[in-house]
């Protein structure tokens, strides 16, 4: 039963039309990367070593895939309520977090499976470019990098469990944005300083890293040194919002 | 009570789980001093003997503590008996800031981490490596020696002044400076004649430049004002020999580099204190061509521009 309910959600997932659309995207941007149809350039040199290219591509993808991650898990577990299907579930015996659960691992095996096939754009920018050597770190980089698309599917997953729909997807698209900017703003706390600066410290404390851990994805492809902190943080994030999830409950059940 | 146990079981798991990994992120998280850092460090220790013989009398990288800030903490790492250590304390400073600090009666160096001084120069369109960081140390390092030995004359460039003065520092330099049309004007001939002063081997050309440097210089510092000027001497004076040690540093890592990094845009002008790292450095070149041994009793008392001056009788 349990299988059942992730599978089905999953499935609706794959069908709907915005999954498609913005993997589409993602590969019509990756590909003009790979392929030499669009440069990046760095203090005016153009990037085109791959250990400098492949941080700038891993940060697209993580940004598509988070920016999915939201997209899709925003209307899952609502859509059920809204559709009274969750009425035939409980009349099997599935509790609500075990129900909430399973919709929103669907939601992160749709997120997932978007960035596997964003993933693949790397994989032919490896093989195009004749790193033959590297490809099989795709895959452990691939399983760093969803770690901040899990992140934030249960966090939209929980949040849409609370608070009404745009609220949640406000409050999630914050977080995401603010996690891939993560760096960024961290500089800006020491910029700014004082109170401002305090408060910003405050906020980095309870968003996750997603860009640090997207990095770790990059410097693990590139052969350079994995922060283990920085991912058992992520972990951490994702295990509060999981429980948070789990003991959070939808009023009209 | 089975049926009790049965229940309990997964929260007693999730519990367990959660507590792990908190343990993992607190004990992860004080692993101390990235090994990227450690790397630069290195490589600016690795330059010891080469900036020795730069010629500034007993100046040595090892002498000072040398402070890597990752926001969080500073992670202090201290040469004793041909190997360093490294102590972790709460920031010096909130503020992000390469520079020279003074703590418990010696300077030490506080640059940011690599990756956060990397961030920052990311975020401006540049591209920050290591050999950059291990200028930087040396640049900073170099004003630890400044002050550990010049204070008294470098203080006396500024008059009675501080830095901590509104009206005083970079915002003076833009409004009075940056503002005057005509300073900007004469200042980029000055530059200008120091770009190419500094591919001149002949002597007699160089004085022949110097000298209509020296002209343009009275002619333009009668345009601003008292402080203006004292400021103007205090960065070059003490910025400038700096950026001269950090550019002699990184020319030792990435020689192929140092033109187009150090010397091609010191005619470019740029608004704010920049200019005077550049102008200053640029003397501090110009000086080796008349004098290697100049650094043997410079006192940063004036700016190296006055030496010039002197070596060449203008």
């Amino acid at each position: 039963m349990r299988t059942i309910i992730m599978f089905t959600a999953l499935k609706e997932k794959v069908r709907q039309r915005v999954f498609y659309i913005s993997a589409i995207i993602g590969i019509f941007i990756l590909m003009l990367f790979s392929t030499g149809g669009a440069t990046v350039s760095i203090g005016g040199v153009a990037v085109t070593d791959y250990r400098m290219l492949a941080p700038i591509l891993l940060t697209l993808i993580n940004a598509l895939s988070c920016a999915l991650a939201v997209i899709i898990g925003l209307g899952t577990i609502p859509n059920e309520y809204e559709r009274r299907t969750s009425h035939l579930i409980w009349i099997r015996g599935v509790s609500q977090a075990e129900y909430h659960s399973y919709l929103t691992a669907a939601n992160i095996l749709s997120a997932m499976l978007s960035e596997l096939i964003l993933y693949a754009a790397v994989l032919i920018y490896l093989l195009m470019k004749n790193y033959g050597t590297d490809l099989w770190r795709i895959l452990p980089a691939y399983l760093i990098s969803s770690l901040c698309v899990c992140i934030i599917s249960l966090l939209t997953g929980w949040l849409s469990v609370l608070l009404p729909r745009y609220a949640a997807g406000t409050v999630s698209a914050f977080v995401m944005i603010a996690g891939i900017l993560y760096s960024v703003l961290d500089l800006v706390k020491n910029i700014l300083g004082g109170f401002s600066g305090k408060m910003l410290g405050v906020l980095l404390y309870i968003i996750p890293d997603l860009n640090g851990i997207q990095a770790q994805a990059g410097n693990f492809l590139t052969g350079g040194d994995v922060d283990i902190h920085i991912l058992l943080k992520g972990l951490f994030f994702a295990y509060i919002f999981l429980v948070l999830l789990l003991l959070s409950r939808k009023k009209e059940a | 009570m089975n049926h009790k146990y049965k229940k309990a079981a997964p929260i007693i798991v999730a519990t367990l789980i959660g507590i792990l990994l908190f343990t993992s992120v607190l004990l992860t998280g004080t692993h101390g001093l990235g090994k990227e850092d450690r790397l630069c460090y290195e490589t600016a220790l690795s330059l010891q003997e080469e900036m020795s013989d730069l010629g500034f009398p007993n100046f040595m990288l090892t002498d000072y503590p040398m402070a890597f800030n990752d926001g969080k903490s500073d992670y202090v790492l201290t040469w004793q008996n041909g190997s360093y250590e490294v102590l972790k304390r709460a920031p010096y400073t909130d503020a992000f800031a390469a520079t020279a600090v003074y703590v418990n009666d010696h300077y030490e160096v506080l640059v940011p981490t690599k990756e956060r001084m990397s961030n920052l120069v990311g975020l401006m369109g540049g591209n920050y490596e290591n050999t950059e960081q291990a200028a930087t140390i040396w640049h900073e390092a170099f004003h630890c020696w400044q002050f550990t030995h010049f204070k008294e004359n470098i203080l006396a460039l500024i008059g009675n002044h501080s830095f901590e003065d509104a009206d005083f520092g970079e915002n003076l330099i833009v409004s009075q400076y940056d503002a005057n049309i005509q300073a900007v004007a004469l200042w980029e001939k000055q530059s200008d004649l120091l770009s190419q002063a500094l591919k001149e081997s002949d002597t007699d050309n160089l004085r022949a430049l110097m000298l209509e440097y020296k002209k343009l210089e009275e002619e333009r510092i009668a345009l601003l004002d008292d402080n203006t000027r004292r400021l103007e001497s205090y960065y070059i004076t003490v910025e400038g020999t700096a950026r001269y040690v950090e550019a002699n540093a990184f020319k030792l890592l990435k020689e192929e580099s140092f033109t187009d990094r150090y010397l091609a845009n010191i005619a470019e002008y740029t608004k704010g204190t920049e200019k005077y790292y550049s102008i200053g450095m640029a003397q501090c070149f110009i000086l080796d061509k008349l004098d290697e041994n100049w650094k043997d009793h410079y006192d940063f008392s004036v700016p190296p521009i006055e030496i010039i001056y002197e070596k060449l009788g203008v």
